[in-house]
């Protein structure tokens, strides 16, 4: 191994941060990324959006700087940004997703609590509306390299009377469109992740319940976390990469299952090391 | 039973050849039931239907794949019936059709041993998986038993899955997993893991063996409970630590056993004096004649 390769992030064993296994494949993989407070994997979805559209990963594996057309499509759902956030953030790993016509982006946060869901406490045909069209949507396209990302989904939970089990049965259905669904969501423990809360009435109970269920079909888990010794100028957190409850059906798919600890400076340019 | 013994029933019981009406998988998060389900099917010539509850891919083995998501239990049950046609006349010979459910987790406990009875058939083997650790709801009736409880009365045969390790600081990894936050670990689900299978008798008499399952070859071991005690007291772990000999040898060992403790013998004799401090006087005891401890007034 090089010593630029040390560098560098890769979440398969190919030295890639999307494998073209993946995007090959006939079946459809979940990755999962998690984050608690003061981490924010805002750097890798910038990177996954690279990767996906174009194969390369400018800021975190030098390595892949071999540029490819349309690798993919890209659907990125959020609750928690607006396509603005993400056109602004991509400038950096040197992409114009304004222009990029296999970007696309699905705005569930504008209008979450205005237009969609008029009545967050009887909001279930309401979210079932949402998700219809957003089927619809991912549907029309007849490209079978698809790749999702979906951004903060148990927010519904927290904030409507949506229950955890409809809320993944939405989340599988959207999974089988796609090569690779990513789902961010927050670890935060214990305000959403608690497994020894038995409450019912606790909304941590739900999201854990939602949680726990999801990380029974993710194929790769991928955490972030502050430095557990303490706050740190030079390092913003630890990164870890590491297998999912289901494995890969091709054996050509192998994760890099590795720890980093990582620097996000001010210009925002990325640092990753070796743990 | 025998090492050699219990090695046959668990081939027999994956073979699903004793005609058991319903297999049940209870598995965690760090070992997820896919080897030993595909362990199963592996050897399994007849048909098997997939119910899905949270199954992204059909598998391979699966001659049907019912997508279970918006079902309610009664209409999964006649979608069953449906796709397995039960044959007029059952001899030894009828090939059953394989039932697998992916998770009994997403049906409320009132509806289980409903759902679980009402799919059971002579012509059918049920091989259904429970996750041990999704968040467990209360039900209405606060007396009603838990769902696992329910299961493991219902269930002929039981596999419960563990990852096999060889080293690790277990309060570490569970305070990790309690946060859903997955060490790197080899073992986490792997082809290679430990399984406890009960294996219930006709009579009703349960009893458990533990194994190591290597998924990858199909190789069955039998757990030794004396290599798990030997992993906990390791002396080698002592060596080289200092210049002093912390280490004890066979004979040391031996009368470290026989020394008898003076709270057992408190017990066994002085028992009956119940608390008091009692002084039996020794021949070697120096005895003084004035007190110096004495209360002077």
């Amino acid at each position: 191994m090089t010593s630029t390769q040390q560098q560098d992030l890769s979440i398969f064993k190919d030295n890639t941060i999307v494998s073209d296994h993946i995007l090959t494949s006939p079946n459809s993989y979940l990755t999962l990324i998690s984050h608690v407070e003061g981490t924010q994997p805002t750097w890798l979805v910038n990177s996954l959006i690279e990767s996906s559209l174009q194969g390369t990963s400018t800021l975190v594996n030098k390595d892949l700087n071999r540029k490819l057309i349309n690798r993919s499509e890209l659907y990125m759902i959020s609750f928690l940004n607006n396509e603005d956030y993400y056109v602004r953030n991509c400038k950096k790993n040197g992409l114009d997703l304004s222009r990029e016509s296999k970007f696309k982006f699905i705005d569930c946060f504008t209008d979450l609590f205005t237009k969609i869901i008029t009545n967050p406490e009887n909001a279930i045909a309401d979210i079932d509306r949402l998700f219809e069209s957003i089927f619809k949507q991912i549907s029309t396209s007849k490209s079978d390299k698809k790749i999702i990302i979906l951004e903060s989904p148990e927010i519904l939970l927290a904030s409507t009377n949506i229950s955890s089990i409809k809320l993944n049965n939405l989340i599988l259905k959207l999974n089988r469109l796609c090569r690779n669904l990513y789902i961010i969501t927050s670890h935060d423990h214990p305000q959403i992740v608690d497994v020894n809360n038995q409450d019912i009435n606790d909304p941590a109970f739900e999201t854990t319940d939602f949680l726990i269920k999801l990380h029974y079909k993710s194929n790769v888990n991928i955490h972030f976390e502050p430095l557990t010794t303490g706050r740190a100028d030079d390092i913003t957190g630890i990164l870890t990469v590491s297998k999912g409850s289901l494995p890969f059906k091709e054996s050509t798919i192998s994760i890099n299952e590795k720890s980093y600890t990582y620097n996000v400076s001010k210009e925002s340019n990325i640092k990753i090391y070796f743990r | 039973m025998s090492s050699q013994s219990s090695l046959v029933l668990l081939n027999r019981v994956l073979n699903l050849k004793d005609g058991i009406p319903f297999v049940l998988v209870i598995d965690t998060l760090v070992q997820s039931s896919n080897y030993l389900i595909e362990e199963f099917v592996s050897k399994y010539s007849g048909d098997v239907v997939y119910l899905s509850f949270e199954t992204v891919n059909k598998p391979h083995y699966a001659s049907e794949f019912i997508d279970c998501m918006d079902l309610t239990p009664k209409e999964i049950i006649s979608k069953v019936k449906e796709v397995v046609k039960t044959p007029e006349t059952i001899t030894a010979l009828t090939k059953k059709t394989l039932i697998v459910v992916d998770s009994l987790n997403y049906i409320v406990p009132e509806e289980l041993t409903t759902f679980v009875s009402s799919i059971i058939s002579p012509s059918i083997i049920l091989l259904a998986v429970y996750h041990n650790d999704v968040a467990k709801k209360s039900t209405t009736n606060g007396n009603f038993p838990s769902a696992l409880r329910l299961l493991h009365y219902v269930a002929s045969s039981i596999f419960e899955i563990e990852p096999y390790f060889t080293q690790i600081d277990q309060e570490e990894f569970d305070n990790n997993i309690n946060k859903l936050k997955f060490p790197i670990h080899k073992e986490i689900n792997s082809p290679i893991f430990k399984l406890e299978f009960t294996n219930r008798r006709k009579s009703g008499r349960a009893l458990s063996y533990k194994f190591i399952i290597n998924s990858s070859t199909h190789v069955y071991e039998i757990v030794k409970e004396s290599e798990e005690a030997a992993f906990v007291e390791d002396e080698s772990l002592l060596k080289d630590l200092t210049t002093f000999n912390l280490t004890t040898n066979s004979k040391q060992k031996v009368a470290k056993e026989q020394v008898e403790l003076p709270f057992m013998a408190a017990q066994d004799e002085l028992g009956s004096y119940s608390g008091a401090i009692v002084y039996e006087f020794e021949k070697d005891d120096d005895y003084d004649e004035e007190d110096p401890y004495e209360d002077p007034f």
